[in-house]
């Protein structure tokens, strides 16, 4: 399964991850536009982490995720991923007041009401009053209610501020790379693409 | 998912007296789990059968059992109570064990009792080594290879299909009882068989060795909805091969990369998944093979374990609080943590600080026992402290251990071969090795050297040699310091003593010099999460580090302005200090907080209520030695007002440091240092007691051996002697003769140097009586009067004893109140007192003579709490801040229905090859209480819950010594009424024929088999009478006592614990035992 990861500092492992989830990643920098993307005809797209406010960098991303989102490609997200995932799709982020850094960060998944134990290192969050209502809060940190992951009530999008790929950190949440996988084959994207 | 609403009734299962294996740390849990179940307003039945525990404090529970821990007993309770639940994973492997057994007799099935905390088949899958194995293999984790066996026999046959050496696991037992390492088929053999004979199943899992890989521990806690976190990791210094109860510990695990630490905690996940543990604590081990990284599963208790109490210490996270909530039905999310209040129980603790834990052991207790650690465990107690690193860290537990260790002290070697006889030492594990690591470096041996030896891991050797190499370079240094090389010191954890030792100055002008550099430790706060949000509980420890040092002031130890007292705890548990210590302590902190004064305790000991961190206000988790306790006074002193601190329930421990205390001018409050002081030193206290005309078995102080015997013949043999300034009866010995006394100075003035040897008339066949007492300075109140059941002679911890006496008359126990009240008063007691009296009866007038005076809390002080209903302790800590006693506020000591009767219990089948004779060296790791409303009932109590039922039939051996014959008589005629059979040896057996009572004659051993030894093993005798004296004859029968131990016969080696035997027969012959709650007493 081929996919494209838009780079804004990407960490390598998240790679590794994906790749030995089974797909075919391309590293694209975060200047590449949708056409340029889609050349490489993927079946989702990876939003990677990154420095940064994420506002600042949403100024040149977010357009090129808004095109990736009209033509409904999947999406998944991590960190700065996510916070830009939640720009395209009309949320704010905002300043936290003191970030969520370490390897212990208790997060509750409201799919299955389960705690994941997760590493985090972020100092922005999306803010939960800004969300529009086609969005979900998938996940949260019990430590301060701070969002910790969003989906699209429709369409195959979905994110988690929070690193499921860490290393040093927890394994709980590797199942996200599984996730992108079955939502992509789920995807109508993927269907059309399929009969093509 | 809230907690549960159809249930309303919960009985918890307590562990029962402390026994090696299995301490303190289960009062630590099970008081958290009844707190915590009273809270959520549960209704809470608490049995357990040892008095000296916070947990059965009446407070605790709403009906609390003090019974064996039996399942007749245990179904009685359920038939009065009856419970909804029944929560059998705080008390350790006794209460699950117990716990099995009522659910195989199908006792909680039947009066519809709910097995909460725990399932059974989860118990059954953690406990049995096949299931286990088997279990573990479906989710692909890899356990030593292993073979169940149930005889010897099959056990050989194992040799077959595994290389020696081998692990031996007993199933079902706790401390690895019974197992061992076999290097060779003889060993094996043996092993074996006191294997199976341990096992309550008779099965034992004979295991591939992995002698030599790393150890690790995860203590993981999961809840129902499958959410499971791991609350600490701990890693062995020791390798393979040592219990983890034996070995040293470092929190958090050091030495595994990420990769390796999450393959472990996935693992551990896994584990407990698989094994079904749904609503509480558990710990998995591992071992790693540091060659290749291989991991295996050695082994998972489904329950909380003496390492869930370590974790909870090491990073403040309350395990036990947090299981009894899952049990009765919260999730991980639902619950708080404590510490922190506005985060949940779920998440991960940070800890950012190195927890060091070296177990403390007994040997020198057990003469003739081997000190090698093996698979099982045989230390008493442990201690733990923190830094910032490890050095820090390991340095200040070595200190905590009071066995006279400054740091990485020097062993002086004689041998002449220095390095062989070095890597010897450290080849094989004993309590010194790690002091033998020391030593190694001290002589250039190469950390390559040493690993090979040892198979510690480089990196802990590498941190040792550092030290080492500290050491070294500053014995080139002229004292004073500079500013830098004394901070460079004490950032690696020397103290304040030890550079002085080195430096040969006194330890107080390293303290001055540290004072005028104005170097101090910053107190740091165990919080859970390394700071990261804020909190309000205090618990603390000191560490030096830069650069914040010289910035300072990262304030997290926050000084109150309020009135203060500081409580000196007890330091680790050993024989002669134990639990009995911590419960007074934790008993003065909840008083004095009463009064409204914070309450400040300093501590070593992670298995005990007292280092719980909401027992007190600020809990200091320090060594207690004169450099830790002085900073922390100074920094309590600098606000607020400190009365001043209590240093009288701490047992030995704090005591030992009142005069340096006093020197420092640091207010001690209640009797004062030189009134404990009079009390110690022999010639005064000779003086204060003829002063008020009290008697004093004859004595005299010996500085020499020629000294000695002239003392002895004046006043007479036998004599008991012992060292001066020694606690628990440390090598105290009763001596009949000349070349007796001799050879005991000889022995002793290796072990003890300069102090003299005290010497006192033995008076045989004295009852000896304890009193414990609550002085306010002028009112006196009687707490309670104990006769010992053992004669004068054997060690007051070691005897069983009877409160109310049970053979005094009232003018005897009027002057004994009376003598007690003068010594109070004339000794300006404030607070508790305990004297032993002998009382030798005479056929007019009983003589009574003083023994010893203790201006101390005794270790009798939670038993006659207990017995008598009121707090003791509690009421003393109130007269040393000044309160008075108030007449008619307590209930009389003798004034109610019931009896109590203490009985001690001994690690005997830890030490092979040791006698169980008792003497004046006092050898109990525990005890019970047996509580009834009549002296038989309640003596008969305290032997089923020491595990030795009295048989109502049978066969009874009886051997005694000759001046015992005249009294055995009477005895055996009510034997033989009550319907037993007498055997006994030639001797004794003449002597009864001649008075017409008929027994049957044994051969003793040396007379040839079948001998008594014989019938012990065919299990054809009952119970064993057996007195003797002399040390011809005590090696004599000493195979007969080993036979018996290892049997579990019922044995009584003092005439006086015969007729106490007696008394029960009786009673048990005619009433049914019968069960009753403290609360309705």
């Amino acid at each position: 399964m081929k996919i494209v990861a838009i780079d804004y500092g990407c960490k390598k492992n998240i790679l590794e991850l994906l790749s030995s989830s089974g797909f075919e990643v391309i590293v694209v920098p975060c200047n590449f536009t949708v056409k340029q993307i889609m050349q490489y005809k993927p079946a989702g797209v990876f939003l990677s982490n990154g420095p940064g406010d994420p506002f600042a960098t949403a100024n040149h991303a977010i357009k090129i995720i808004r095109d990736l989102i009209k033509i409904k490609i999947p999406i998944f997200g991590i960190c700065l991923g996510h916070q830009l995932l939640g720009l395209a799709l009309n949320a704010k982020t905002v300043k936290m007041h003191h970030g969520h850094h370490g390897v212990n960060q208790p997060v509750k998944n409201l799919n299955n009401n389960r705690i994941e134990i997760t590493s985090q290192n972020h100092g922005f969050k999306i803010e939960e009053k800004s969300l529009p209502s086609n969005l979900k809060v998938s996940h949260y940190s019990l430590f301060d209610g701070v969002i910790q992951g969003i989906e699209h009530k429709k369409d195959p999008f979905f994110s988690v501020q929070y690193h499921p790929e860490s290393s040093p950190g927890p394994h709980d949440s590797r199942y996200l790379f599984n996730k992108f996988m079955e939502t992509i084959k789920k995807s109508n994207f993927y269907a059309k693409k399929k009969r093509y | 998912m809230p907690k549960r609403k159809d249930i309303k009734s919960i009985l918890v299962l307590g562990a029962g007296p402390i026994v090696i294996g299995q301490a303190c740390e289960f009062d630590y849990s099970g008081s958290q789990a009844c707190k915590v179940l009273k809270e959520e307003g549960y209704k809470v039945i608490l049995v357990n059968s040892n008095p000296a525990t916070i947990m059965t404090d009446p407070e605790f529970a709403d009906a609390t059992y003090i019974e064996p821990l039996t399942t007749e007993i245990v179904e009685k309770i359920i038939l009065k109570e009856k419970p909804d639940a029944l929560l059998p994973t705080m008390g350790g492997q006794t209460a699950l064990n117990l716990a099995l057994s009522l659910v195989n007799k199908n006792i909680l099935n039947k009066h519809n009792v709910e097995l909460i905390g725990a399932s059974i088949k989860s118990i059954i899958k953690a406990e049995d080594r096949e299931m286990f194995c088997k279990a573990m293999k479906k989710i692909g984790l890899n356990t030593p290879k292993s073979f169940q066996v149930s005889s010897i026999k099959k056990g050989l046959e194992t040799l077959n299909k595994l290389e020696l050496p081998v692990i031996i696991r007993p199933s079902f037992t706790l401390g690895g009882t019974g197992g061992g390492i076999a290097y060779n088929v003889e060993e094996f053999e043996q092993i074996l068989s006191s294997g199976l004979e341990a096992s309550p199943e008779n099965t034992v899992l004979v295991e591939e060795s992995v002698l030599g890989w790393k150890e690790y521990e995860m203590e993981v806690v999961r809840d129902k909805k499958d959410n499971a976190i791991i609350v600490c990791s701990i890693e062995n210094i020791d390798p393979m091969g040592v219990h983890t109860g034996d070995s040293i510990t470092v929190a958090p695990a050091l030495t595994l990369t990420d990769k390796e630490y999450q393959k472990m905690r996935n693992a551990s996940l896994s584990v407990l998944r698989e094994i079904g543990v749904e609503t509480g604590g558990s710990n998995v081990q591992f071992a790693v093979d540091p060659k290749t990284g291989k991991m295996v599963v050695i082994e998972m208790n489904p329950r909380v374990s003496r390492s869930s109490a370590l974790a909870s210490k090491a990073t403040g996270f309350p395990i036990a609080k947090v299981a009894a909530r899952l049990a009765i039905g919260y999730t991980l999310d639902e619950i708080s943590n404590e510490i922190t209040a506005v985060t949940p129980a779920s998440f991960e603790p940070s800890i950012d600080y190195i927890v060091t834990k070296i177990p403390r052991f007994a040997f020198e207790k057990f003469p003739g026992s081997n000190n090698n650690l093996t698979s099982s465990m045989k230390s008493v107690g442990e201690v733990m402290a923190m830094g910032r690193n490890f050095q820090q860290s390991f340095q200040k537990a070595l200190r905590s251990l009071e066995t006279g260790l400054d740091g990485v002290d020097a062993i002086k070697i004689s041998d002449e071969n220095k390095i062989d006889f070095i890597l010897s030492k450290i080849s094989t594990p004993t309590p010194d090795r790690i002091l033998y690591v020391g030593q190694a470096f001290r002589e250039k041996i190469s950390v390559d050297e040493i690993y090979d030896a040892c198979k510690i891991d480089k990196w802990f050797l590498e941190r040792i040699k550092e030290i080492i190499e500290m050491e070294i370079s500053l014995l080139k240094q002229a004292f004073p310091l500079t500013k830098n090389s004394l901070l460079e010191l004490k950032l690696a954890g020397f103290s304040d003593s030890k550079i002085a030792k080195i430096l040969y100055v006194k330890e107080s002008q390293v303290y001055k010099l540290r004072k005028k550099y104005n170097l101090s430790p910053t107190f740091f706060k165990v919080d859970t999460c390394a700071g990261e949000f804020e909190t309000k509980t205090s618990y603390l420890y000191s560490s030096y580090e830069i650069p914040y040092y010289e910035t300072d002031k990262i304030v997290e130890n926050k000084i109150s302005n309020k009135k203060k007292v500081i409580i000196l705890g007890g330091g680790p548990n050993r024989i002669g200090q134990g639990i009995e210590f911590d419960y007074c302590c934790v008993h003065a902190a909840y008083s004095l907080s009463e009064e409204n004064i914070e309450t400040i305790m300093i501590n070593c000991n992670p298995e005990t209520v007292s280092t719980d961190y909401d027992t007190s206000n600020k809990l200091y988790f320090e060594p207690l030695t004169l450099e830790d306790i002085l900073e922390i006074v100074n920094v309590e002193n600098s606000k607020g007002r400190l009365l001043g601190l209590i240093i009288q329930y701490g047992g030995q421990t704090p005591l030992k440091l009142s005069k340096s205390l006093e020197k420092h001018k640091i207010p001690i409050i209640g009797t004062s240092p030189d009134s404990i002081d009079l009390a110690e030193d022999r010639e005064r206290f000779k003086k204060f007691l003829l002063k008020f005309k009290l008697k004093q078995p004859n004595n005299g102080t010996a500085n020499t051996q020629i000294q000695a015997v002239k003392i002895a013949n004046k006043i007479g043999y036998p004599v008991i002697v012992r060292p001066s300034y020694v606690l628990g009866g440390r090598a105290m010995q009763i001596v009949y003769k000349e070349n007796e006394l001799k050879e005991y100075i000889s022995k002793v003035s290796n072990f003890f140097g300069k102090n003299p040897i005290l010497i006192d008339k033995f008076l045989n066949d004295a009852v000896e009586v304890d009193v414990d007492a609550i002085s306010d300075g002028n009112s006196i109140f009687i707490a309670g009067i104990m006769e010992h059941i053992e004669e004068a002679g054997i060690h007051s911890g070691d005897s069983a004893c009877s409160l109310p006496p049970y053979s005094l008359d009232a003018e005897t126990i009027k002057k004994i109140e009376k003598q007690t009240i003068s010594i109070a008063k004339n000794l300006k007691v404030v607070g508790l007192l305990n004297i032993q009296f002998a009382i030798k009866k005479n056929k007019f007038k009983n003589d009574i003579y003083i023994l010893e005076v203790n201006p101390r809390a005794s270790r009798t002080v939670p038993f006659v709490a207990k017995a008598t209903g009121n707090a003791i302790a509690k009421i003393a800590a109130k007269c040393m801040i000044g309160k008075k006693l108030k007449k008619g506020s307590f209930l009389p000591w003798n004034g109610n229905k019931k009896v109590a009767v203490k009985e001690a219990v001994f690690p005997f089948k830890k030490f092979k090859g040791v006698d169980v004779l008792l003497g004046p060296e006092m050898k109990s790791t525990g005890e019970v209480m047996g509580l009834d409303n009549n002296f038989g009932n309640a003596f008969a109590k305290s032997q089923t819950a020491i595990g030795t039922s009295i048989p109502l039939k049978g066969n009874i051996f009886i051997s005694v010594k000759n001046r015992d014959k005249e009294f055995i008589f009477e005895i055996c005629k009510k034997l033989i009424k009550f319907g037993y059979k007498i055997y006994c040896t030639k001797g004794t057996g003449e002597f009864l024929k001649s008075q017409d009572i008929i027994v049957s004659v044994v051969n003793k051993v040396r007379e040839g088999r079948p001998h008594i030894v014989d019938m012990i093993k065919n299990k054809k005798i009952d119970m064993i009478f057996n007195t003797t004296e002399g040390s011809k004859s005590i090696s004599d029968s000493f195979s007969l006592r080993e036979a018996a131990l290892l049997s579990n016969i019922p044995y009584y080696t003092t005439l006086s614990g015969c007729n106490a035997v007696l008394l029960a027969i009786k009673k048990l012959k005619s009433v049914k035992i019968n069960i009753k709650s403290l609360q309705s007493y």
